[in-house]
């Protein structure tokens, strides 16, 4: 009897579980593809902020103040990899080093593109609740120097995206909202 | 009667003279009242004046803050420098109760409920459009203060 009474207990347990899962689940395909549409709009925003760091013509507050938005798109630790023709090995760097190493290359020219954005990896609900997907990047480097020295390449890049439901307090109200993060950037292809 | 003749002919001259001085000063009477007739004409070009007044384009209504806001955010996404998108930037801040008014972005609605991106602030905002190069959202709701600043905004998608 007592094995009993505990399986049922069990049973109902898994089932309450499940049943707050697929309530949360109960997203609707338009409001799944809005979302999706949201995330990758974070990852042209930062592809956007890459641009204006590298480019050499940006004033250093600026290229400051907006490394610090392009870094609020991560999670914490996230890394960034970098990829050279020259040699075989990728370098992984902590976003802001990123950044940092970007805004000091050598170059008195530098043009950095991304285009061909698209996910290769849907978001999918994970056991804790977040979405994960992961998002494709092609980037195209250049850097051209006065005295000759020039540099090109594209890049391939994967990019793992959260998406989690938060809420906040401002103002003394409660805002649910949707916040995306990127994680590590992982070069996986590099041509000329 | 023979005799009287010639008095009925110079009665008869005399009425006729009489008959033609009243015409004249009867004409220049009529002339005199038709002078000021002239005069009523003449300032015609100041009658004219309401009638060109009237074929003038009504100003433009005075536009809204939200108006305004919406020109501020399409300037600063479209820029050619800098120097310019901060300006507009200073600008439209004025209309703000501080930098870090609240700035809400409706990305999707759904039977009533609304789906929000992250909460950024008014300041951000302004320099995401000017980086961005673009500005996606239009203005939904604004909350004033009692001094008439704005002290929340809430965008949504176009």
């Amino acid at each position: 009897m007592k094995k009993i009474t505990f399986s049922l207990i069990s049973l109902l347990i898994i089932l309450s579980i499940q049943q707050g899962f697929s309530q949360d689940d109960n997203i609707s395909p338009e409001r799944k593809k809005a979302i999706d549409s949201l995330a990758l709009e974070k990852v042209r925003d930062l592809s956007k902020y890459i641009s204006i760091i590298g480019n050499k013509s940006t004033p250093f507050s600026e290229a400051n103040r907006v490394m610090d938005r392009a870094e609020e798109l991560f999670v914490e630790d996230a890394e960034i990899g970098v990829s050279s023709l020259s040699r075989e090995e990728i370098n992984n760097y902590k976003v802001r080093e990123y950044f940092n190493r970007l805004i000091q290359l050598s170059y008195d020219r530098v043009t950095i593109k991304w285009y061909n954005i698209h996910y290769i990896s849907d978001l999918e609900r994970q056991p804790d609740g977040r979405y994960v997907g992961v998002v494709t990047i092609y980037q195209r480097f250049e850097g051209v120097s006065d005295d000759g020295l020039n540099y090109r390449d594209t890049t391939k890049k994967d990019i793992t995206i959260y998406v989690e439901k938060k809420k906040t307090q401002i103002r003394g109200r409660i805002i649910e909202f949707w916040d995306v993060l990127l994680g590590d950037i992982r070069v996986t292809e590099t041509t000329t | 009667m023979k005799n009287n003749q010639p008095l009925v002919y110079l009665f008869i001259l005399f009425l006729a003279a009489a008959l033609m001085v009243g015409c004249k000063s009867s004409k220049k009477v009529a002339s005199a009242t038709t002078e000021p007739a002239k005069e009523v004409k003449e300032p015609a070009p100041v009658r004219e004046k309401p009638a060109v007044e009237v074929t003038k384009p009504a100003p433009a209504p005075e536009r809204t803050v939200e108006e305004k806001l919406n020109g501020y955010f399409d300037e600063i996404a479209n820029a050619r420098d800098v120097n310019l998108a901060n300006r507009n930037i200073s600008e439209a801040l004025s209309y703000f109760a501080s930098k870090d008014a609240p700035v809400f972005i409706v990305f999707y609605r759904e039977g009533g409920q609304k789906d929000y991106d992250k909460p950024t602030d008014i300041m951000k905002h302004l320099n995401y459009l000017k980086d961005q190069k673009k500005n996606p959202y239009k203005i939904d709701r604004v909350i004033y203060n009692d001094q008439g600043k704005i002290e929340e905004l809430e965008l949504t998608t176009r």
